[in-house]
């Protein structure tokens, strides 16, 4: 069976290198002609070894080139080592890197990898802990903890994604200050969540608040709301959304699993964490056809002025306060954690690590331990990365002001559901069950008990 | 003599060997597949006879995609042939600007099934979408994409691609009707509806045969357009067993069940496709 799917994917890792090798600069020294399992150090130019890194094209790769390109001008010359990328197209991109990696493949010594990917690649990467040692530290820990599996870190993280949510600061503002506004939210959080609340700032929100500011700014709810609704959920049967739905699970103190091990989603916390977005649909606060909404459709309630608040990814923020993407609310975006009595944001990290099939590991090493330093994080950063280092982060507020709150968040609310191999299996089925309950067509009771037996059957226990 | 056939025989190699690679070798590797506990992730894949086939024939969901795509290949077959039939006949004449209007109905055809549904997509979308803007603007506030609407929605944007491919073949088909046939009708005093059923639409079957069996399979395989707009949800409301078995593969990274689906669904297939083939080939003698 392996010999099969290795001869397959070869097939298809040849024609992926043939397109790449046009694609790509060629180097001075071609795979063939470099010595096998030489490190290249203290050696002549000549014998420069070339590390050729997978990366999916976008703002990631376009960031990871300039610090290739200084790498290979600076610390490279001193390692005697040039990388190189070598992209594929981003559609299809995780299956073409299975191909590969299927194959054992040579050519590449350096993948491209992610959180909810790390525990089907670990296979095909060589763990990290004792070759980077502290440099591991450099990273805010719960990225770290994203790419780890059975306890060892496959790679080190590059950019990091976690939730926040946005929030339209004027109409915050005015609802904490005006006293008229203050009497008409007591009413509907009254009606919609049964208590007579008074307003709090968005960063003491827990999902009763949420709920009741969301009611206010929903004019089906207060006639007088400026807003049409008051968020617009990503409720539609997709595993990225289920990663946002996860946050109010979390928030609750659920989890995917028990302490030993066993899925965990027949339980309280899951049917109220599924319950706060049915209501929200139930109530007309989120638009029926958020059954359909991803990023981009949340983005666009936002950025209509529609919407008085969203959860959305952090990516969001450089779009939604681009005055010529956004001209309606862009000075207008506020960021606060995610409701919560315990705030949780989901966290992920893309990142990179060096192929066990490399004949090129200790050259690999050395480009892995010039990316893990706070200069070639900083570069990443001023090029449009994200890099998960809290220094870094924090020292680009004036350029990303968004930065800042991203290492707060991550460090203090972040958590990582998962990193095995049936992280996207579980999220598949997550997504089926819960998008029914989100859109008001099922139970929940019933999709947390269905979640519960597919999960347990999945994941053999 | 014998000359000849070896001649023959070379002749048909390079044929046989683009079979076998691209035919033969991809089905027996299926059936060996199907029968192995393989993964994406590559993970050395043990043999597990028929456990992958037991698998999908007690999974609900398999038979609810397959229900589903079965439900929305009838809906969208009869849509588009029923809106075919009438533009073409309504196009079989000649009027100003026929060769411009013929035109510009067939471009939903150039585009791709996924961009089509993108195009929708912002189309539909309550906040930017041009649909929506006109419809409140009279007051109709229906939302396309509710539980209760959104396999009309879905039938309909198909059907929007697709009535232009049924028009076309029915056109063609309308064209080689002789037109005595209708004179003779006219003198015998038939009326226009009269003619159409007694004569255009009789004619016409091995036509729309061959017509509702194309866009019978291709409506059955429905995935782009499902995957670019509801992904199968909300719950699995909308979910086709192309999309099923892609998700099977794909996301759930079981490639043996998601090739155990794909032959099983071959099997339930085949004899519907070999009595409808018969039928066609019926008619068409």
């Amino acid at each position: 069976m392996k010999v099969q799917q290795k001869w397959l994917s070869m097939i298809v890792t040849a024609g992926l290198v043939a397109a790449m090798s046009g694609c790509t600069t060629s180097s001075t020294q071609t795979p063939s002609q470099t010595p096998a399992g030489g490190n290249g150090g203290g050696t002549t130019k000549a014998e420069k070894q070339t590390v050729t890194m997978l990366y999916w094209p976008g703002p990631e790769s376009d960031a990871m080139q300039k610090v290739v390109d200084h790498y290979n001008q600076s610390k490279g010359t001193e390692d005697g080592v040039e990388v190189k990328m070598a992209p594929a197209p981003r559609e299809g991109f995780w299956e073409k890197e299975s191909a590969m990696m299927g194959a054992d493949n040579k050519d590449i010594d350096v993948y491209f990898t992610a959180s909810y990917k790390i525990g089907e690649h670990k296979n095909d990467l060589l763990p990290l802990d004792d070759k980077l040692g502290d440099s591991l530290k450099l990273y805010i820990g719960t990225t770290i903890d994203s790419l780890k599996n059975g306890g060892q870190t496959y790679a080190i993280p590059t950019d990091v994604s976690n939730h926040f949510m946005y929030y339209r600061k004027d109409l915050i503002d005015q609802l904490l200050t005006d006293a008229a506004w203050q009497a008409t939210y007591k009413e509907v959080s009254k009606k919609i969540v049964g208590k007579e609340l008074t307003p709090k700032k968005p960063e003491e929100w827990n999902w009763d608040d949420f709920t009741a500011t969301a009611a206010f700014f929903t004019q089906s709810v207060n006639p007088g709301s400026p807003t049409q609704y008051g968020t617009a959920l990503q409720a539609k049967n997709l595993i990225y959304n289920v990663m946002i739905w996860d946050d109010v699970l979390y928030s609750m103190g659920g989890t995917w699993y028990t302490s030993d091990g066993k899925a965990n989603f027949d339980t309280a916390e899951t049917k109220r964490a599924l319950d706060i977005y049915a209501n929200l649909t139930k109530n007309g606060i989120s638009p029926a056809t958020a059954s359909t909404f991803e990023y981009p459709e949340t983005n666009q309630s936002f950025q209509t002025g529609k919407t008085a608040m969203i959860l959305q990814w952090s990516a969001a923020y450089h779009e939604l306060t681009d005055q010529s993407k956004s001209g309606l609310i862009f000075d207008k975006v506020g960021i606060a954690p995610i409701p919560g009595d315990k705030h949780a944001t989901h966290v992920h990290s893309l990142g990179v690590g060096i192929n066990k099939h490399s004949e090129k590991q200790e050259a690999s090493l050395k480009w892995l331990k010039y990316l893990a330093t706070s200069e070639a994080m900083k570069t990443y950063a001023e090029n449009g990365g994200i890099p998960p280092v809290a220094d870094v982060l924090k020292g680009m507020k004036e350029q990303r002001p968004e930065f800042p709150y991203i290492a707060e968040h991550v460090d203090q609310y972040g958590y990582v559901v998962d990193t095995s191999d049936k992280v996207f299996p579980i999220l598949e089925v997550l997504a089926k069950h819960f998008s029914a309950v989100w859109a008001g067509q099922a139970d929940a009771d019933e999709a947390a008990k269905k979640a519960q037996a597919e999960v347990t059957t999945l994941l053999g226990k | 003599m014998q000359h000849a056939r070896n001649q023959a025989l070379w002749m048909m190699t390079p044929l046989a060997v683009v079979v076998i690679a691209l035919v033969a070798f991809p089905t027996l590797y299926a059936y060996f597949v199907s029968v192995h506990d393989a993964r994406l992730s590559g993970e050395s894949a043990s043999f597990l006879g028929l456990n992958n086939y037991a698998s999908m024939l007690t999974n609900p969901s398999f038979y609810g995609s397959i229900y589903y795509s079965a439900k929305f290949a009838l809906f969208a077959t009869a849509a588009e042939l029923v809106v075919g039939i009438c533009l073409a006949v309504l196009f079989n004449r000649k009027f100003r600007g026929k060769g411009i209007f013929t035109s510009l109905l067939l471009l939903p055809l150039m585009v791709a099934p996924s961009l089509f549904a993108l195009i929708f997509r912002l189309m539909l979308n309550e906040f930017v979408g041009i649909v929506p803007y006109y419809l409140n603007l009279w007051g109709i506030t229906v939302n396309p994409f509710d539980p209760a609407w959104v396999n009309v929605t879905l039938v309909a944007i198909d059907a929007m691609q697709w009535i232009p491919f049924v028009f076309i073949i029915v056109y063609a088909g309308l064209t080689t009707i002789p037109e005595e046939l209708y004179e003779a009708a006219r003198v015998d005093g038939a009326n226009p509806i009269q003619s159409f059923f007694r004569i255009t639409l009789p004619l016409l079957v091995p036509t729309l045969t061959i017509v509702a069996f194309l866009r019978a399979i291709d409506s059955f395989k429905i995935y782009d357009m499902i995957y670019v707009l509801t992904n199968g949800g909300p719950g699995e409301l909308t979910t086709s067993v192309s999309l099923f078995i892609y998700k099977k593969a794909f996301l759930e990274g079981n490639i043996g069940e998601a090739t155990a689906a794909s032959v099983l669904l071959t099997f339930l297939l085949a004899p519907v496709l070999a009595l409808s083939m018969k039928f066609i080939v019926r008619r068409g003698a």
